[in-house]
């Protein structure tokens, strides 16, 4: 919260508050509107004064208002006179300011706020419990959807089709452009660069090799899982997360409905299903990218790019690359499911559980992509 | 006395295609505590909107502390909105700040206090607001209904508005709860000489504080009178809203008798 208004606008009334000590008199003369917003000089000046002992008047005669803000600080100074062993009479308040000065003095002191044990060891260490914590409790998540998946086994309409073929036209259909188109990018970014590097050894016809096993194998895989999680699994954070912040999902819960059957399966499947789709969507127009690169900088001829596809393109490829994909989709909507189901509380609450989905989303899938290329490496895939 | 804080003429509001108000007129003098009534749907909180300069009128003159307001955004305008104070029907807290930093935005925002004093302002303003202070450091969410309307009245007092609004203070509150509030209004509108408009559909709330009643219906202001007059209205509808338990008639049932 810094939002600052226009300052530049004056305050309604450009009169200040005024305290005029007279220590020889032991008087103290408060002037002026004694109001919030023109107190702050009079404020200053009540702590740079010091009273000292003896019988002191506070004269309120010359104050046109006093509000609660004045009557506050008229209290504050009427407290330190007594303080220093001095008595204080207040002069010049009507019946309203002598009630209002009482009802500022019977309001108890402030509570002080608790302590904040921030220290640096303690603070990182409650931050890995936090996120060992979490990682267990996602696991448990993980569980949870899969015993309520169970019945389903047997009763596959418990699936709720119409809900799945919805999420599918949401998170898939509604992917294809940007999808395609950056995966088109992509494919022109590493022809070009590869072609460059290519083009002096006369290897342009690797460029087939490159650009193929690269998008197939892992560039249209990971692509997609990104975007879709930035799009779907902060849609999914976000959704669940409102549902349980207006109560819906308690509302499902007391009508004897699963939220996880009802809203985390549908989800899960359907994402399950199309990012594969979507994957060779992102494939195909990965590699138009790169042929329109290799035919109009490399004088590749696309006719011959696609007649070397077969050979170069190393059939597992493009199956651990398909393979790949409905482990993502399962990362990124549990992962979005789950944030958004953790929520407790106000709305900015789902803001934070959106952003945690999408961090942890996109973290999960390129950290999965990076064990899964040492483990078909080593498999020799 | 005398003064008229907020003066309404021919006001025009609506929303979309839809017309909320068609030519409300309406007077609150200083000092007074005027009640808005009428049926659900009958743009109360507009009119509620419209005082609180977040809403701009489609046609009509709109004079705040006789100032006449035709662009709620103009700069112009700004300084009017430190007088007065708005209590939000949800409370609308903000959520990452503290109950006494919610107290205090408003007074960091517009003054330069000094800490000590601000702390001591936001225990008195909690205390006038019927809370305690051990509530201050709390975060919003961690508050129960009625403590999240003291909270927000709270807020709304904190730079001792004129005038100050209030959307359904009391709905959701019991009985007990409700009355403390009205009393806690009550007693801060003497002391500060506040002027207060309430939107309400507490009746009980009405006859214990309103001087006036404004009641809304079919786009306009139908009447405005002291709460007993309006019991004995012409107006059937405006009678039945003032009426024990608003008994429904035979045909209004929604389920016909066997």
């Amino acid at each position: 919260m810094t939002l600052r208004s226009d300052a530049a606008i004056p305050a309604p009334h450009s009169e200040r508050a005024l305290l005029l000590p007279e220590p020889a008199e032991r008087r103290l003369r408060l002037a002026g509107p004694w109001r919030a917003t023109v107190l702050a000089e009079a404020a200053r000046e009540a702590q740079r004064w010091h009273p000292g002992p003896g019988e002191w008047t506070l004269d309120l005669t010359g104050v046109s208002t006093l509000d609660t803000t004045g009557a506050a600080l008229v209290h504050q100074l009427r407290q330190r006179i007594i303080q220093a062993g001095g008595t204080a009479e207040v002069v010049g308040a009507d019946d309203i300011r002598q009630q209002l000065l009482s009802l500022v003095g019977e309001a108890p002191a402030p509570a002080a706020s608790p302590p904040r044990p921030l220290r640096p060891v303690s603070g990182l260490g409650r931050w890995a419990l936090d996120h060992g914590r979490a990682g267990l409790v996602l696991l448990a998540f993980l569980g949870a959807i899969a015993l309520a998946a169970l019945p389903a086994l047997r009763r596959p309409r418990l699936l709720q089709p119409a809900a799945i073929s919805a999420e599918m036209v949401r998170a898939g259909v509604g992917a294809l452009p940007i999808t395609g188109l950056l995966a088109f990018l992509v494919g022109i970014v590493v022809a070009y660069q590869g072609g460059a590097v290519l083009a002096p050894y006369g290897a342009t016809t690797f460029m087939v090799e490159l650009v193929g096993n690269s998008q197939l194998r892992e560039l249209g895989p990971i692509l997609v899982a990104i975007i879709v999680a930035g799009r779907t699994g902060s849609a999914y954070a976000a959704e669940l997360g409102t549902m349980r912040v207006t109560g819906e999902i308690d509302a499902l819960r007391t009508m004897g409905v699963d939220p996880l059957q009802a809203l985390v399966l549908p989800r899960l499947l359907a994402l399950m299903v199309v990012l594969p789709l979507v994957t060779l969507w992102a494939d195909a127009t990965g590699l138009a990218g790169g042929i329109l690169i290799a035919g109009l900088l490399f004088d590749l001829e696309p006719a011959v790019f696609l007649a070397r596809m077969p050979e170069a393109v190393w059939q597992s490829s493009l199956w651990l690359g398909l393979a790949k994909a409905p482990i993502f989709a399962i990362l990124v909507a549990v992962v979005g499911c789950h944030h958004g189901l953790q929520v407790r509380g106000s709305a900015a609450e789902v803001g934070r559980a959106t952003t945690m989905a999408v961090v942890q989303a996109i973290f999960l899938v390129i950290l999965t992509d990076a064990l899964f290329s040492v483990v078909f490496r080593q498999l020799d895939l | 006395m005398g003064e008229a804080v907020i003066e309404l003429h021919g006001l025009v509001n609506r929303l979309g295609e839809r017309t909320i108000h068609d030519g409300l007129e309406l007077q609150v003098e200083r000092g007074e505590f005027m009640a808005v009534v009428g049926g659900s749907g009958a743009g109360k909180t507009v009119l509620l909107r419209t005082l609180a300069l977040l809403q701009r009128p489609a046609a009509g003159t709109l004079r705040l502390f006789g100032e006449a307001i035709t662009d709620p955004e103009a700069p112009r305008v700004h300084p009017l909105r430190q007088r007065m104070g708005v209590l939000f029907q949800g409370g609308a807290l903000f959520g990452d700040l503290s109950v006494t930093e919610n107290v205090l935005r408003p007074l960091r925002e517009h003054t330069r206090l000094p800490e000590p004093l601000l702390q001591e302002i936001a225990a008195i303003k909690l205390h006038l607001a019927g809370l305690d202070p051990s509530v201050g450091p709390q975060p919003p969410r961690s508050l129960s209904g009625g403590m999240i309307k003291r909270a927000a009245l709270a807020r709304a007092l904190a730079l001792d508005p004129e005038l100050l609004l209030l959307d359904e203070p009391t709905a959701g509150l019991d009985p007990v709860a409700a009355a403390r509030f009205d009393a806690v209004i009550t007693r801060l509108r003497k002391l500060l000489g506040l002027t207060v408009v309430v939107v309400t559909h507490d009746t009980a709330s009405i006859d214990a504080i309103a001087d006036r009643v404004a009641f809304l219906g079919e786009g306009r202001i139908l009447a405005v009178d002291t709460p007993a007059s309006l019991r004995r209205h012409p107006r059937p509808d405006i009678r039945r809203f003032f009426s024990p338990r608003a008994a429904i008639t035979e045909e209004e049932s929604p389920w016909k008798r066997a």
